[in-house]
């Protein structure tokens, strides 16, 4: 029989015997606790930032005053990035003697990659509805504030410089729509295939191209990393941390708040282990020098005792990991009327997530009372006072804050956010 | 002179000028003092001295379980103190038995599980039959799947007596075997004791208080102040 099939046997006759319970309950507690918060901030923090990219329309976007080169479009693809392109320049719009300048907005297909478009087909907004893609070849959609200075209605034709196009739509929100000078005019919105046709572009014209990309977020990471180098001055790479200050700021606090709060969870539940753990070895004390005695070498008690533990904590973190899944849910739904509706599903990696720190905040704070068992003297079967070592308080603190200490780094991401949090607890 | 060298190649366990001293607030205290001992395959040895004249310690030291301050001892012509924690833990699993006044079975376990322990230990494919044979042997054969807490005391100390033979050790020390139990169900104890000593061929070492006892060993070693008198 192998030590490992041994360690099985003798892990399933304790918990048989009831000496695993306060250890497991205090596991699945720091699990369920640890995977319900990883999946709340998660779900939060992604739905935060799919909104926030909905002020993009996009997740990444080049803006520039000419057209990028192809192979930057062809790296794009290359990266699995889904795209689309916009082109902003202001025009004067003349109808039944009316004169009015427009902020034109040229939109292509798959526009808006995030966020959605609004629009109604009646004056009344009564046929307001939701819609992913713009205006189709042809056709042109206007603010209301259009219809009523040129004296227009719907089905009627606007010209746009040389083209005439049919208003099909009156325009009642854009996810993307920018706070300068031009949104005090009326938005404007053609389809891209319209825009040669309009003539309206020519030498020294003021234009903005905004080049559009969503996808994977390592995807769009290691697209940006690989555009920013060629980047020219008038061309600039703007995403939700960069576009918007604010609101990046924002998220970013966010991010580090549910972190932190986590790691609070985290810690307690830590104590709680390294309390069971402690607990349990002194229990074991007695069974260990049996062991001894009977012939078992101090890295086998070692082995043998850790290993019942990662078998352990592989279980105990699975079933907190179930049960965080299921207090995220009771959580969402609680808070329901203070969050946003439209959620994001929970993800695995945040699930993983839990389960890993189950497994490393268990080692860490077990092992090193568990570590005391394998100095336990088989003498102690003859001598019951015979009390082994404890564990080295360099040992405890170390393993203890350097599993804290990564945390909060994996949270704040700042150095010296982490040794101030560390030094002040 | 022959003798003595027939003695000695005869010899499972040999020790001499054995000693263990500890340091305490008072200065240094001799618990053993030049222990000079040969014991023969199979023989049965009593070891017998008031409480604190050092009989523990020193089938601790026989034993591998604790070392000595000066002297040597060799099991099987094997040098105990020569060898660290770890050697004389692989030497105890190939050799050595133990009875214990206390049982010392594991709680959690059965009387299966706690006979089983030591074969699973030693990576033995047939643990299961073995103890199973053996708790058939000590008259356990309904109690398998009892627990300790299940047992009374006399079939607590019948599956230890199981686990102690189990390996078919070379050696076995008991300590104090019937110090827990009542007279009757001691003798019964004692009887089983011999009987598996004898049909194993074990070499027997026997710690207790009792001359009665004693007197069923082939030889019998007092100790007195750490010294055998």
């Amino acid at each position: 029989m192998s030590r490992f099939n041994l360690a099985l046997r003798l892990l399933w006759r304790d918990s048989r015997s009831g000496e695993l319970t306060i250890l497991i309950l205090a596991l699945i507690i720091a699990v369920t606790s640890s995977t319900a918060i990883a999946l709340f901030s998660d779900r939060l923090q992604r739905t935060m930032v799919n909104q926030a990219a909905e002020f993009l329309a996009a997740d990444l976007v080049i803006d520039c005053s000419a057209p990028i080169a192809e192979d930057w479009l062809n790296k794009a693809t290359q990266f699995g990035l889904l795209q689309a392109q916009t082109v902003d320049f202001p025009s004067v719009l003349i109808e039944h003697d009316e004169i009015l300048l427009a902020a034109i907005k040229v939109v292509s297909n798959r526009y808006p990659l995030r966020g959605i478009l609004k629009a109604t087909t009646t004056e009344d907004y009564t046929s307001e509805t939701t819609l992913h893609e713009g205006p189709v070849k042809g056709s042109v959609w206007v603010e209301k504030r259009i219809l009523s200075a040129l004296k227009l209605k719907i089905g009627d034709s606007l010209t746009i410089g040389e083209k005439p196009l049919t208003i099909t739509h009156i325009l009642t929100y854009e996810p993307d729509k920018k706070g300068n000078f031009y949104s005090f005019s009326p938005r404007v919105m053609i389809n891209q295939t319209d825009l040669a046709a309009t003539n309206s572009i020519q030498p020294g014209s003021h234009v903005h191209y905004f080049f559009q990309f969503s996808g994977e977020p390592q995807a769009i990471l290691e697209f940006k990393q690989w555009l920013k180098p060629q980047l020219n001055p008038s061309q600039h790479l703007v995403d939700i941390h960069e576009d918007r200050p604010e609101l990046g700021t924002a998220l970013l606090r966010a991010e580090r708040y549910l972190g932190l709060s986590s790691i609070l969870v985290i810690l307690i539940s830590g104590v709680a282990i390294a309390m069971a753990t402690r607990r349990y070895t002194e229990r074991h004390f007695n069974a260990t020098a049996l062991l001894r005695c009977l012939g078992c070498q101090q890295q086998e008690i070692l082995w043998l005792y850790s290993s019942q533990f990662v078998v352990l904590g592989a279980l105990a973190s699975a079933l907190g990991c179930v049960l965080g899944w299921f207090a995220q849910e009771v959580l969402f739904q609680l808070l329901k009327d203070l969050l946003p509706q439209q959620l994001v599903s929970p993800s695995f990696g945040a699930v993983l997530f839990g389960f890993t720190i189950g497994v490393v905040v268990l080692l860490a704070f077990a092992m090193p009372p568990l570590l005391r068992l394998k100095q336990v003297s088989p003498l102690r079967v003859l001598r019951r006072d015979l009390e082994p070592l404890p564990a080295s308080a360099w040992l405890v603190y170390s393993l203890s804050i350097g599993v804290i200490g990564l945390l909060i780094l994996r949270y704040t991401t700042d150095i010296k956010m982490t040794a101030t949090i560390l030094g002040g607890g | 002179m022959q003798t003595q060298l027939k003695q000695t190649s005869n010899a499972i366990i040999l020790t001499e000028d054995l000693g263990k001293a500890v340091v305490t607030s008072e200065g240094t205290l001799h618990i053993l003092s030049s222990i000079d001992l040969i014991i023969n395959s199979g023989e049965s040895i009593a070891i017998i001295g008031e409480s604190g004249s050092g009989k523990s310690t020193l089938i601790s030291l026989l034993a591998g379980l604790d070392t000595p301050s000066s002297g040597s001892i060799k099991l099987k012509g094997k040098s105990l103190t020569e060898m660290n924690e770890d050697g004389r833990a692989a030497l105890r699993n190939e050799l050595i038995g133990f009875v214990f006044q206390s049982f010392q079975l594991l709680q959690g376990l059965t009387a299966l599980e706690n006979v089983m322990l030591p074969l699973e230990l030693r990576g033995d494919k047939h643990a299961k039959a073995v103890a199973t044979s053996l708790l058939n042997r000590v008259g356990l054969a309904q109690r398998l799947s009892h627990t300790p807490k299940q047992l009374s005391g006399g079939e607590q100390q019948r599956v230890a007596l199981a686990r102690a033979f189990a390996t078919k050790p070379a050696i076995l020390f008991a300590d104090e075997p019937t110090g827990n139990l009542d007279s009757k169900t001691g003798e019964t104890i004692i009887n089983l004791l011999f009987e598996l000593n004898r049909e194993n061929q074990t070499t027997l070492i026997l710690v207790t208080h009792d001359p009665i006892l004693a007197a069923r060993c082939q030889r019998t070693i007092r100790i007195d102040a750490g010294c055998i008198v």
